[in-house]
């Protein structure tokens, strides 16, 4: 068959990023759009996974790698493509109990959703730097008018100007720096660049490029820092996390995180990776900086969502500690963090919004006693939390022990400081326990404060549940398999 | 043949102005059109190596990011609308509702 079958989950997403303003002409009714984007999403992950991990089922064959110049089908892609689409699913299966029947709109928030899952997956097969940049874009520019979506709120409001004009300035700083890329090699692709990068280490290209590489890493790295959220460009996070409506805050956590992620590890793990030397020292602070400020951070948080953004730039830094090492255990580390990351985050907001929708507020306070108003609830946000310190069995623990040991053993074999980066993190896991406990013993040791009845969504109850089998079944009983895929995307992504 | 150096003074220039806007105002609307400036400055370098290179992927790039630029001033002045609406100012300084 042909190879463009691949790209069906991108033209189920322009399909239905035109087909919802069409059913909002013909139907006035809220249903339709949501139910239009859980059909084009949940097929869009059915083919995804059948495709590419069991490509007899459709019998389709499958080489391994469907390349074309600007595009690329692999294995790193294809695992990101799927986390990307999941997400964007349970966002839009949550957003239908979080939003009432009267919400304005709504045609709109689930085309803008639907767009910005569309940018994540251009950006997980991008193989330039022009493909590349319009998947951040769309998938940018998408999710500022859907942080700012509730127009009547003011928050919402405030952290969607904040996250637009942040997001545009760093854009701004990301293009330079390709355009300089661009002014020394000539080649927009990643393949050109890199092999430029080799020819200048191997002494095949004449002349002295080291100041312009540097500068134009620096504003590449800016730009991309904003989007991942490490420290120094972390200072939208909290406030676009708070202020933004829930389920957009889901999508921008767990999604949008992981897309940052892979343009970063495409750029500096393979395009810029035999440069990267100088780098690594840069990146290392980076990565040690935003774990602990991070950290250090959320201990004094009030509101949950300030919380767990904070949670995440420190996430994003044990995340980095694995491309100063760079080797393929590191990578496959960081790639199945990453992953893990969406589940445990998107698990934890996705309870976050229902906790909010029913009107109990987002205060840590309002969880006292939610152990005693909905078991099941409480249970998940638990198993989110300890996944996110990373305790065992849960899947934080596997995935963070993939990213330490690998980049452990870098640092044993080579640079030695490495090894600091691996302390710092498992001492930082251990300082975070401090505020992940502080909601685990308010939703068990304490009562609720009005003993009123809520009534929580069903949708929410069926995800939560599928979260604590991922993460506290499926994912710790076959972490063999989650190794092997992220190896395999680790493999892909380095040998380009 | 002018000596490309010029082109990346040139656009150099041009992105400090631009950063230098955005960091230093108050008003939401001139810090966008600073955003562009920037963008501006990219796009020099794009098509002054384009024609350095006799590769006609700069300028597709240049194509592309004026279209984003454009793009980006709609979905901005569009959340500024909504902004002013609520709050009768888009000064940056009043922004402090979330914060801590």
């Amino acid at each position: 068959m042909d190879d463009s079958i691949f790209f069906l989950p991108e033209i189920l997403m322009v399909v239905s990023i035109i087909g919802i303003p069409a059913l909002y002409i013909l139907t006035e009714n809220n249903k339709s759009y949501s139910i239009c984007s859980n059909i084009s999403l949940g097929f869009a992950f059915m083919f995804l996974v059948l495709s590419w991990y069991y490509p007899d089922f459709l019998s389709l064959d499958k080489s391994g790698l469907v390349s074309y110049d600007h595009f690329r089908v692999d294995d790193f892609s294809q695992l990101f493509k799927i986390i990307f689409v999941l997400t964007a699913l349970v966002v839009s299966i949550v957003s239908t109990s979080y939003f009432d029947d009267e919400e304005p709109h709504q045609a709109e928030y689930y085309t803008l959703l639907l767009s910005s899952t569309l940018g994540m997956l251009v950006v997980a097969s991008a193989t330039d730097f022009l493909t590349l940049f319009l998947g951040i874009e769309i998938s940018a520019f998408s999710s500022y008018a859907m942080v700012a979506f509730r127009k009547q709120d003011d928050k919402s409001t405030e952290a969607g100007a904040k996250y637009l004009l942040i997001g545009a300035f760093s854009s701004g700083l990301t293009l330079y720096g390709i355009s300089l890329l661009y002014a020394i090699t000539g080649s927009l692709t990643f393949d050109g660049v890199s092999s430029f990068m080799h020819g200048i280490s191997n002494g095949v290209v004449v002349g002295d490029f080291t100041e312009v590489i540097f500068i134009s890493c620096l504003f590449i790295m800016a730009g991309l820092g904003f989007k991942i959220a490490v420290v120094p460009f972390h200072a939208w996070a909290p406030d676009v996390y708070q202020g933004a409506p829930t389920p957009v805050t889901t999508l921008l956590a767990a999604a949008s995180k992981a897309m940052g992620f892979i343009a970063v590890f495409r750029v500096f793990a393979f395009t810029l990776e035999s440069v990267s030397e100088e780098w690594k020292l840069v990146l290392g602070i980076i990565a040690l900086a935003s774990m602990t400020v991070g950290n250090l951070a959320a201990i004094s948080q009030k509101d949950i969502g300030r919380m767990l953004a904070y949670s995440s730039i420190a996430q994003a830094g044990y995340i980095m500690i694995a491309i100063p090492a760079l080797t393929e255990e590191a990578m496959s580390g960081a790639i199945a963090h990453t992953l893990v990351h969406a589940f445990m985050k998107g698990g934890a907001f996705v309870i976050v919004g229902c906790i909010g929708a029913v009107g109990l507020g987002y205060n840590l306070e309002s969880y006292k006693g939610l152990a005693k108003r909905s078991p099941l609830l409480a249970l998940s946000m638990t198993v989110c939390l300890l996944s996110l310190v990373g305790i065992p069995p849960f899947a934080g623990f596997i995935s963070k022990f993939f990213l330490f040991y690998g980049t452990l053993q870098a640092g044993l074999a080579g640079e030695s400081w490495i090894i600091a980066l691996v302390i710092g993190g498992i001492l930082n896991s251990a300082l975070s326990l401090y505020y992940y406990l502080k909601v685990i013993r308010y939703m068990y040791l304490y009562d609720p404060e009005d003993s009123g009845e809520v009534e929580f969504p069903n949708s929410v109850r069926y995800i939560s549940f599928g979260v604590i089998l991922l993460l506290a079944v499926f994912f710790p009983l076959y972490w063999e398999s989650l190794f092997e895929l992220c190896k395999e995307a680790s493999i892909a992504l380095i040998n380009g | 043949m002018i000596d490309p150096i010029n082109f990346v003074v040139f656009s150099s220039i041009l992105l400090l102005i631009g950063a230098y806007g955005v960091i230093r105002n108050k008003n939401a609307i001139v810090v966008l059109m600073s955003v562009e400036i920037m963008l501006t400055a990219a796009n020099v370098n794009f098509i002054a190596f384009s024609s350095f290179y006799n590769d006609l992927s700069g300028q597709i790039v240049a194509l592309f990011v004026t279209t984003i630029a454009a793009a980006e001033v709609a979905i901005g002045l569009a959340i500024l609308l909504s902004l002013f609406k609520q709050r009768d100012t888009i000064e940056l300084d009043l922004l402090n509702s979330l914060r801590w």
